[in-house]
């Protein structure tokens, strides 16, 4: 059966491993949970995810990235498995970037650190069911 | 005076030189003949001195230079010596023992007599040329000898009497003075003149010879007005024994007895003798040496004896104006001497040269002239060519000014809009720079908070939740689950709660290997877990338990137990970060507001102190070389703050290179500034953030404490103290380059410092 899997990307580590962290505990064994430090990294992921027969259920990226920002992974990676939810999650909101992100592709949501936990899990639990 | 002109000056005294040149007598070379001239006539007189100079001309003409030894035989006149001579003859032997003639001139009666004694006793086989002479006894007794050659001269007394005659065609009388000194030679002289007087019927000839002085006087005043004198030269004896020349003979007389007086060898001129037949000794001389020559050197030995016609009637002009001989009646081959247009013949050299002169300057100043001409016709035309210029330039000027003035105007205006624009643009950049600093900080301090905020809710979680939390799960262990749940907690505890994603992943598909291995179902997410939970060391039976359906509580319990664990590790860490930022936004506000120091400080002492600061163990890895100039000067910076500057860039490039490497520190002068460079040989800086390297919080961070604002805090500082940082990759190596601005002359020199632990 393939795993409904979230793919979590943030340059910053402290970041990767308090999501995963979070919604680990939260959810358990009912998704599996990959990181990435780089849009880049991300993509490798997501491909692998998709090689390996699993589906990419959850993207959750943050936008300010050396190298891939996020808008252009979140693109990317919904050309990779458009089924999979998008979720921006970011320090700062640079309004226009968003906005023409959102006419893209459809976001989920757009996440301000800190984040609200009860919204991130009724987001990912929209997703499972 | 111009250049040409000078060429005008140096060709007329080119012309004058070569005049002169020609003009005078030509030097000879050749062989040197010795000549013994003896003369009955006077040393130093017409008679001898241009018979030698003409004899000299003719010799050195055919290449013959002559020393002429001149004997003039003076007292010989008067009376004749009573021995014949022969003291003068012993004298010449003594004289000229020892010297070779090649020949000896003989001038004169007595002279020709002396010569050829002197040469049969004391110079046989020498040459004996005789000439100016009409003794016909002597000319007979020495043509038979042998080596003595003559060139009589022929009796001027025919020439005289026809000269007389032809000018006073009315004179009635011819009066013969005759001298006495030499009374041999009177009664030729008479009888010759008898014989040519036939030839002139209507003239009676009066003689007086060896008169006493009355009767001359008498003679000459008995002859009236039509009449003339012919005068012998030699002199008189007067009755008291005086004796007068012929020269003082005619003053004497034509004071009184206005005649016209010849001279029969009219050798004297302005003697008041209208003239005579002057003996022409130039030719005599010449035709002295032609005959030397030909004697000398002539194959064939030349006729001897042939009579010279070298007499030339000579008159004196001023006496025929006086008795006013009209010029018709002057015979062709007559010479006439003292005429005034003579003045400029015998100065002719003189005038030419003068001439010369003249007209060289003369061509000069005409040259000069033209070209002082052509000169001032250029210059005119220049001067006009200059103002018609001076006037076009001034009127561009004046435009030029006008519009000079005009964009000078729009030039203030643009000033002031300019001025205008910058303050806004300042306030937009200042704005502009808060909002990224503002950006930037949101982003760095958000991600900690992000991080607290997770893992403490999620601690919460794992510790209480009434289902999943970890004190309802451990309430449901059985023993064995208890043991099982506190070998997994020894082998979670002491290993580092952080642990890169990546690695966790790894660790995870080694995990799923070894259940694999151990044929135990190897669900992913469950090696997953495990991994997360920190169990990767679990044992093999551990793990066999743990995997087991039944034991699934204790897994989850031991995730649990590590969740704890690392969320008070992130939130430690988060929070520590955000301490950091803190910290370095304080630095950064007040080393931004701090302008240049009033204090300066010692680029090799800040070097040290800053290198100092990687001696630390967790530097070990790194290599720090630094090269410091002697003698570099102070710079305008506060001590701890250019220590900041270099720890600052010294941690970024440790940090580019990931902690291990080598790092190169120079310090060196660069007028006016000082100039230091950071040079690692790292991966460099990302091109995507090289345009804001030096903004705040440029860069991202990473797990390590990465501030952002490193960089930013050197530009403040640098750039505040009058200096400038700048960046760039050359050849493989990273360079940060500082330049600050120089203050004093530098007190001692920097020690070279190299740290690595």
């Amino acid at each position: 059966m393939p795993r409904k899997t979230i793919l979590i990307v943030d340059d910053d580590a402290i970041i990767l491993l308090a999501l995963r962290q979070e919604l680990r505990l939260r959810f358990g064994e009912a998704y599996a949970y990959e990181t990435a430090t780089s849009g880049m990294k991300g993509l490798e992921r997501a491909a692998a995810i998709g090689a390996a027969g699993d589906e990419l259920a959850i993207v959750i990226s943050d936008w300010l990235m050396p190298g891939m920002k996020g808008d252009e992974f979140l693109r990317k990676v919904h050309e990779l498995a458009p089924a999979a939810r998008l979720v921006m999650l970011t320090a700062h909101a640079d309004e226009s970037d968003m906005e023409r992100l959102s006419r893209d592709v459809r976001i989920e949501a757009f996440l301000r650190k800190p984040w609200d936990p009860e919204r991130l899990f009724s987001l990912v639990s929209a997703a499972l069911g | 005076m111009t250049g040409r002109v000078r060429t005008g000056c140096r060709l007329a005294l080119a012309i004058l030189s070569t005049i002169i040149f020609l003009a005078s007598p030509l030097s000879a070379e050749g062989g040197l003949l010795n000549v013994l001239f003896i003369s009955s006539h006077e040393a130093g007189t017409v008679e001898t001195a241009e018979v030698i100079s003409a004899f000299r001309s003719e010799t050195a003409a055919a290449g013959h230079r002559s020393e002429v030894f001149l004997e003039a035989l003076d007292s010989l006149r008067l009376p004749p010596p009573a021995d014949g001579g022969a003291d003068i003859e012993n004298d010449l032997a003594e004289r000229y023992r020892g010297i070779r003639f090649d020949l000896i001139l003989a001038q004169a009666s007595q002279a020709v007599e002396m010569a050829v004694r002197y040469r049969d006793r004391h110079a046989p086989g020498v040459p004996v040329y005789c000439f100016d002479t009409i003794d016909e006894d002597l000319i007979t007794r020495y043509s038979a000898e042998s080596s003595v050659f003559g060139r009589p001269l022929g009796s001027p007394l025919s020439p005289t009497l026809r000269l007389a005659a032809e000018l006073f065609p009315k004179a009635r009388k011819a009066i013969f003075l005759a001298s006495v000194t030499d009374p041999d030679y009177v009664p030729g002289y008479l009888d010759a003149l008898i014989a040519l007087s036939d030839g002139y019927p209507g003239l009676e000839l009066v003689p007086i010879i060896n008169a006493n002085f009355a009767t001359v006087e008498k003679t000459l005043a008995d002859a009236g007005q039509d009449a003339f004198v012919l005068l012998l030269p030699g002199g008189w004896v007067l009755p008291n024994g005086d004796f007068l020349s012929e020269t003082e003979m005619v003053d004497r007389l034509e004071a009184e007895y206005p005649l016209p007086y010849f001279g029969i060898y009219g050798s004297t001129f302005g003697t008041g003798l209208v003239g005579g037949c002057l003996v022409d000794r130039a030719a005599m001389g010449r035709e002295a040496g032609d005959m030397a020559l030909s004697i000398l050197f002539a194959k064939r030995k030349p006729v001897a004896w042939l009579y010279s016609n070298a007499v030339v009637p000579t008159l004196d002009w001023r006496a025929l104006k006086r008795f006013d001989v009209p010029s018709s009646l002057i015979p062709e081959d007559a010479v006439v001497k003292f005429e005034p247009p003579g003045f400029w013949l015998q100065y002719q050299r003189q005038l030419m040269a003068t001439g010369a002169v003249l007209l060289g300057l003369l061509f000069i100043l005409l040259v000069e002239a033209s070209f002082r001409k052509r000169k001032n016709l250029i210059l005119a035309e220049s001067n006009e060519k200059l103002e018609a210029t001076v006037l076009a330039r001034t009127e561009e000027l004046r435009t030029a000014n006008a519009e000079l003035e005009a964009s000078n105007a729009n030039l203030e205006d643009s000033l002031r809009r300019i001025e205008a624009m910058q303050e806004r643009l300042v306030s937009d950049v200042q704005d502009s720079v808060l909002g990224r600093i503002a950006l930037g900080l949101a982003h760095e301090v958000n991600n900690p908070l992000g991080a607290i905020q997770a893992s403490t809710s999620s601690m919460k979680a794992a510790l209480v939740d009434p289902v999943g939390g970890m004190t309802s799960i451990l309430c449901g262990f059985d023993e064995g689950q208890f043991e099982l749940f506190r070998r997994g907690l020894a082998v979670m505890s002491g290993k580092e709660a952080l642990v890169d994603p990546e690695e966790t992943m790894s660790r995870g598909k080694n995990l799923a290997g070894r259940m694999d291995a151990l044929g135990l179902s190897a669900r992913r997410s469950l090696a997953d877990l495990l991994a997360d939970s920190g169990l990767a060391e679990l044992s093999d039976e551990d793990l066999r338990s743990i995997t087991a359906e039944e034991n699934a509580r204790v897994l989850a319990g031991l995730y649990r137990a590590q969740s704890i664990e690392r969320g008070v590790a992130i939130a430690l860490q988060a929070t520590g970060r955000i301490a950091s930022i803190v910290e370095a936004l304080r630095s950064y506000a007040r080393d931004s507001v701090a302008g240049p120091s009033a204090s300066v400080s010692h680029i090799g002492e800040s070097l040290s102190s800053a290198v100092g600061f990687f001696r630390e163990a967790e530097f070990k890895d790194v290599d720090i070389a630094c090269e410091v100039e002697e003698g570099l000067p102070e710079v305008p910076v506060a001590f701890a703050s250019l220590v900041r500057v270099w720890t600052n860039l010294l941690r970024n490039s440790i940090q580019a290179m990931g902690g291990k490497g080598k790092i190169a520190v120079k310090a060196a002068r660069e007028d006016p500034s000082v100039l230091v460079e950071v040079i690692d040989w790292g991966p460099g800086v990302d091109p995507a953030l090289r345009e804001r390297l030096f903004t705040p919080f440029a860069g991202k961070t990473s797990l390590e404490s990465g501030l952002g604002l490193g960089l930013s805090i050197c530009k403040r500082i640098v750039e505040g103290s009058g200096g400038s940082i700048s960046h760039e990759e050359r050849e493989g190596r990273t360079v940060f380059a500082v330049r600050l601005p120089a203050v004093s002359r530098p007190a001692g020199d920097c020690p070279e410092e190299a740290a690595h632990a």
